[in-house]
């Protein structure tokens, strides 16, 4: 087939090729379509992938299991397939149009010893550059720190993402800061993904259905974060039977309960999680301290008897307290949110989903003594509403919709009292520091297209409009070429008052060539409206989110990535090698000395400028067999140029790590036994360090050298965890598992900071001091399962 | 661990108070991270002055005994809004060429002690948490703030001796609560009957003269001690930036600061412990 591939330049052309497919889609024999289902509790499989080697052709499954296909007629071997579940193989003969439904069984079934030979096909990703799916199942694999099984550890193996620091759940993707990754439960944004400051993530692993992450090729239906996106779908609950799963690790209890309201039409899901090491504080001499989180997932879909419509309201409310009793002092932070979804299909082939949500994020520190109290937040609340089509006819997948979120910030506020009990000053004294509240409205409009062409070319084109619009009352604080302010305005109307909007074309081509090797080429623009500062590398509960506004212009960030992959022995292998090049825009770093919090010019610490992110990964992935799991290195750089920051001079970006290595092996020789293995290898975290000092009083005071020009040591640690189960068909109504592992199995110090000290002995002698969090970890973990 | 290398630069430890004194500036070279020759550093035969509004000079004279130090006459001090002009001519980068470098300060405002009063009890807050467990005497100042902003910083004497008079052992608070209102009895200073290391507060007993040491800051030595503090303290990824230089006020990127500042005193005697439990709330006080 002819393909006008020099027309592919600008979105203008792209109609053409739209108008051209209908043209060429003439001969239309045969119409398969049906549902793919969870075979036991008959919930829909989510983007299962329906494929035709013969054919080269597939389609996937909408969000409600249906799909659809149009093939000539013949006798044709289909592979059903989807993450987390055993592919099946079924051969089938098509000389009408007809429907056909499938059953799909969990992954874990495969321990059973039943040889179920197939292929993945997982044809939604084929021209989707750095794209990968997640499942809870794929999760629990991973040796996990403390035993605690976190889809955002699992992301932090994939090439190109960077774990920010030991233990972190902040993550780099792509030379990227760890604010420009949109992190999304069913549709809401989660403003700060940790908990325990990154011990813990704020995802459940029990009620994680599918993860997608997108490491640059965002979707056009996805906005405001330059450097990736985390699409977590919660489970729902089974219509059919009543489960209840709860397990107590090493840190951290939970349980989740989920089965039929209304048999087949309405199901619910519920579970809580906390953690109980406060218990064990008074033993290591820490009484009166909190210290932990709780956190409680729920939803509940309908289906409506049409088969057309569904309805899902689902919420997730997380807590973290850390506190001081004997002070009454305490911070804790948390996100919630509550989202409503409504599903509709006009057929199999076009689908509606609207949404409104409320996501909110609040920390919040307090201390109350007797004649003294203070109280801190800071706090982001969005109000969103979303609608989104998707129409596939033949060979196509057109998708269009907009989004509206109304946000509003809170920087700092802080209000003190004092009384007269303390003999502070004369009377009851009250003092209130408010940053300025900020309100902006940020929207996207999007349509775009992927396109088959023939058996072997998929071309994808689109096109975002997003736009952010600052509303009053609040002030915008002018500064001078020194970054001193000059000027208040204030805005005192509710009237919006300051837009910016950008164009954010996304466009790719994949090409599929003999022998499973297909090439994949992106280019992707992402905007971002929102920023968070922060004073740390590793993101903690004292960050603030702030809004572009007339000063602070957007991030924006221009990705090209070329990608080639090749699958062997039945897809039992993938190889993929991709390579990026990103143009970031209107970077924000903080001067020296920065100050974010409770700062009125919050603004005047800030500098812009811009950056380049560059690097290339290689990834290779078993996907079944005894042994099984993957390895990766990737090449990356990461730099900015920042007038004033660094005398105007490059400097490497905090996430800058050249080299990067993650291997997970995967050992399941038994149904009852399975060992994992995970090595991974960074180059050391870009930091300043002194070159030189200064005595003042007999002290010793550094003088550093340029920003992040020295590097700390580099990190490696091996984790290793070993799982033994009940036999999966013991006779009875429940299952368990044990697991138990190593986190730093060889006790690597891997250091966290690195500290110059003046001798207090010899106060003539300066030396340096390593700080890790952890050597050898040892965890256990007990799952019981009704 | 290799840390690099740097060309000295000057460092600059440069006073004038509102105290008749003889004011001291010290004169030394930057040197390598780990050097441990850090008493070669000091710089001798620079010529140093600071010079008043009205083009008079004030003369540092370096010590015979102290190389480096260069001091005033023993009867000079400085004046509540005056401006001064530090001048120090030195060869500091060993080029053979004698560089200039300047700095300039007003005296700051400072208001008085109008009296100090120890009281017996729990540390107050804001500055100590209330602990029934531990008690001690307060240090308190009486004393108007003026509506201006100004940058304060505390030490003591006991008995005559100074304490927490360095850079780094300065008490520092800006007044953004106190601004314009009356100190009614502020505790700066909790010592513990129990002296704990980590405050290195000493403990009082009957008899003892305390004096309350204010000092009145500039904006910019304020920042210079904040960052001194900074550089100096630990840090942790979680709760630190980017590791930044300290900022002075010495032209020609020499390190350090020229301190304008001014002191007002205030003092009490310690009275005999009250009988136990008697006064730990009392609301009346001493002095």
């Amino acid at each position: 087939m002819c393909v006008p591939f020099h027309g592919l330049r600008a979105v203008a052309t792209l109609s053409f090729l739209l108008l051209l497919q209908v043209f060429l889609q003439a001969q239309v024999p045969c119409r398969l379509s049906g549902r793919v289902q969870d075979k036991q509790s008959r919930e829909a499989v989510i983007d299962a992938a329906i494929w035709i080697p013969a054919l080269q052709k597939g389609t996937t499954a909408n969000v409600d299991g249906f799909y659809e296909l149009t093939v000539p007629s013949g006798e044709y071997r289909l592979e059903i397939s989807s993450l987390g579940y055993a592919p099946i193989e079924i051969s089938l003969q098509i000389d009408k149009d007809q429907t056909r439904n499938f059953f799909l069984q969990t992954d874990a079934v495969l321990l059973d010893g039943i040889e179920v030979k197939g292929s993945r096909a997982s044809r939604e990703s084929q021209n989707t550059i750095g794209m990968v799916s997640i499942t809870s199942e794929m999760v629990q694999k991973i040796p996990a720190l403390l035993g605690e099984p976190d889809i955002i550890k699992a992301v932090q193996l994939l090439p190109g993402v960077l774990m920010s620091t030991e233990t972190s759940s902040g993550f780099s993707v792509r030379g990227g800061g760890l604010d420009q990754n949109a992190i999304i439960l069913d549709q809401a944004t989660l403003y700060n993904p940790t908990h325990t400051c990154g011990f813990f993530s704020v995802f459940n692993n029990d009620v994680v259905g599918l993860a997608q992450i997108y490491k640059g090729d965002i979707p056009i239906s996805y906005g405001g974060r330059l450097a990736s996106v985390i699409d977590v779908t919660m489970k729902e609950g089974d219509f059919r039977n009543y489960h209840l799963d709860a397990s107590i690790g090493f840190l951290v209890a939970k349980a989740t309960v989920n089965g039929p309201i209304w048999k087949g039409r309405t199901s619910f899901l519920a579970a809580a999680r906390a953690t109980y090491f406060d218990l064990f504080l008074p033993l290591a001499g820490m009484k009166g301290t909190r210290l932990g989180f709780y956190d409680f997932n729920a939803k509940v879909v309908h289906k409506f008897a049409n088969n057309r419509d569904k309805l899902s309201l689902s919420g997730y409310f997380g807590r973290d307290r850390f506190g001081l009793e004997s002070m009454d002092i305490g911070l804790d932070y948390g996100n919630s949110m509550l989202s409503l979804t409504w599903t509709h299909l006009f057929s199999n082939r076009f689908v509606m989903n609207a949404n409104v949500h409320l996501s909110d994020y609040l920390s919040y520190a307090q201390q109350n003594t007797e004649g003294y109290d203070f109280v801190w937040k800071t706090r982001i609340t969005d109000y969103v509403g979303k609608m989104d089509w998707t129409f596939s006819p033949e060979n196509h997948e057109l998708r269009f919709g907009f989004d509206l979120r109304y946000h509003i910030y809170q920087p700092g506020d802080l209000t003190v009292n004092m009384y007269e009990a303390i003999g502070f000053v004369d009377s009851n004294y009250n003092y209130r520091f408010n940053q300025d509240h900020y309100h902006a409205l940020e929207s996207g409009l999007y349509i775009g297209n992927n396109q088959y062409i023939g058996k072997r070319l998929l071309i994808k084109y689109g096109l975002r409009l997003s736009t952010f619009s600052n509303r009053g009352p609040d002030s915008v604080s002018l500064f001078d070429a020194s970054y001193n302010r000059t000027e208040r305005e204030y805005r005192e109307g509710r009237s919006f008052y300051h837009t910016y909007w950008n164009l954010e074309p996304r466009v790719g081509i994949s090409y599929l060539f003999n022998h499973d090797i297909s090439l994949k080429f992106n280019y992707t623009r992402t905007a971002q409206y929102s920023q968070l500062a922060t004073n740390s590398t590793s993101g903690n509960p004292l960050d603030i989110w702030f809004p572009a506004n007339p000063f602070v212009k957007p991030q924006s960030a221009d990705m090209l990535a070329l990608g080639l992959s090749k699958s062997f022995l039945g897809k039992e292998w993938e190889l993929s090698v991709e390579a990026y090049y990103k143009f970031l825009h209107n970077v924000i770093d903080f001067k020296d000395h920065s100050n974010v919090l409770l700062n009125a010019d919050l603004y005047g610490e800030l500098r812009m400028g811009r950056g380049w992110a560059y690097g290339v990964e290689f990834y290779l992935k078993k996907n079944r067999g005894i042994i099984n799991g993957s390895a990766s290195y990737t090449f990356s750089r990461s730099m900015r140029v920042i007038d004033q920051v660094n005398d105007g001079e490059a400097y490497p970006s905090p996430y800058d790590r050249p080299h990067a290595v993650n291997i997970l092996l995967n050992i399941d020789p038994h149904p009852r036994h399975s060992v994992s293995l995970n090595w991974m290898f960074y180059s050391g975290q870009p930091t300043t360090y002194p070159i030189g000092k200064a005595v003042i009083d007999g002290q010793f005071i550094p003088i550093y050298g340029k920003r992040n020009s020295g590097r700390m040591e580099n990190y490696h640690r091996l984790d290793v965890s070993y799982t033994f189960k009940s036999k999966p068909d013991n006779g009875k109504p429940y299952r368990w598992s044990l697991s138990a592992g190593l986190y730093n199995a060889y006790g690597r110090k891997n250091p966290w900071s690195v500290s110059f000290y003046q001798d207090s002995d010899d106060p003539t002698q300066s030396y340096a001091v390593k700080i890790y969090l952890f050597s050898v970890v040892p965890f256990v973990t007990f799952n019981l399962n009704f | 661990m290799d840390l690099g290398t740097m060309d000295s630069i000057l460092v600059v430890d440069a006073k004038l108070t509102t105290d008749t004194a003889s004011h001291v500036v010290k004169l030394n070279r930057s040197c390598d991270y780990y050097d441990p020759e850090v008493d070669k550093t000091t710089i001798s035969g620079a010529l140093v002055y600071v010079q008043r509004e009205d083009g008079s000079r004030i003369d540092y004279v370096e010590d015979d005994t102290m190389p480096g130090w260069y001091r005033t006459a023993p009867d000079v001090y400085g004046k509540i809004g005056e401006n001064y002009r530090l001048h120090i001519e030195v060869d500091a980068n060993g080029d053979g060429q004698t560089e200039l470098y300047e700095a300039e300060s007003r005296m700051p405002d400072i208001p008085p002690i109008d009296s100090v009063s120890p009281l017996y009890g729990m540390g107050l807050p804001p500055f100590y948490s209330a602990n029934p467990s531990r008690l001690g005497w307060n240090i308190r100042i009486y004393a108007q703030d003026p509506p201006t902003k100004e940058n304060y910083g505390f030490s003591f004497a006991l008995n005559g001796r100074m304490y927490f008079d360095t850079i780094t052992d300065i008490f520092c608070f800006p007044d953004i609560f106190t601004s314009g209102l009356y100190m009614q009895g502020l505790t700066i200073y909790f010592f513990a009957d129990e002296p704990s290391d980590s405050t290195r507060v000493p403990a009082l007993k009957e008899g003892d003269s305390v004096t309350m040491i204010l000092y009145s800051f500039t904006d910019a030595y304020n920042q210079y001690i904040s960052d001194v503090n900074e550089a100096v303290s630990t840090e942790f990824p979680v709760y630190s930036a980017a590791p930044s230089n300290v900022r002075g006020n010495i032209s020609n990127g020499a390190f350090g600061c020229f301190a304008v500042y001014s002191i007002s005193r205030g003092s009490c005697i310690i009275p005999a412990k009250p009988d136990s439990g008697g006064a730990i709330f009392s609301g009346t006080d001493a002095g």
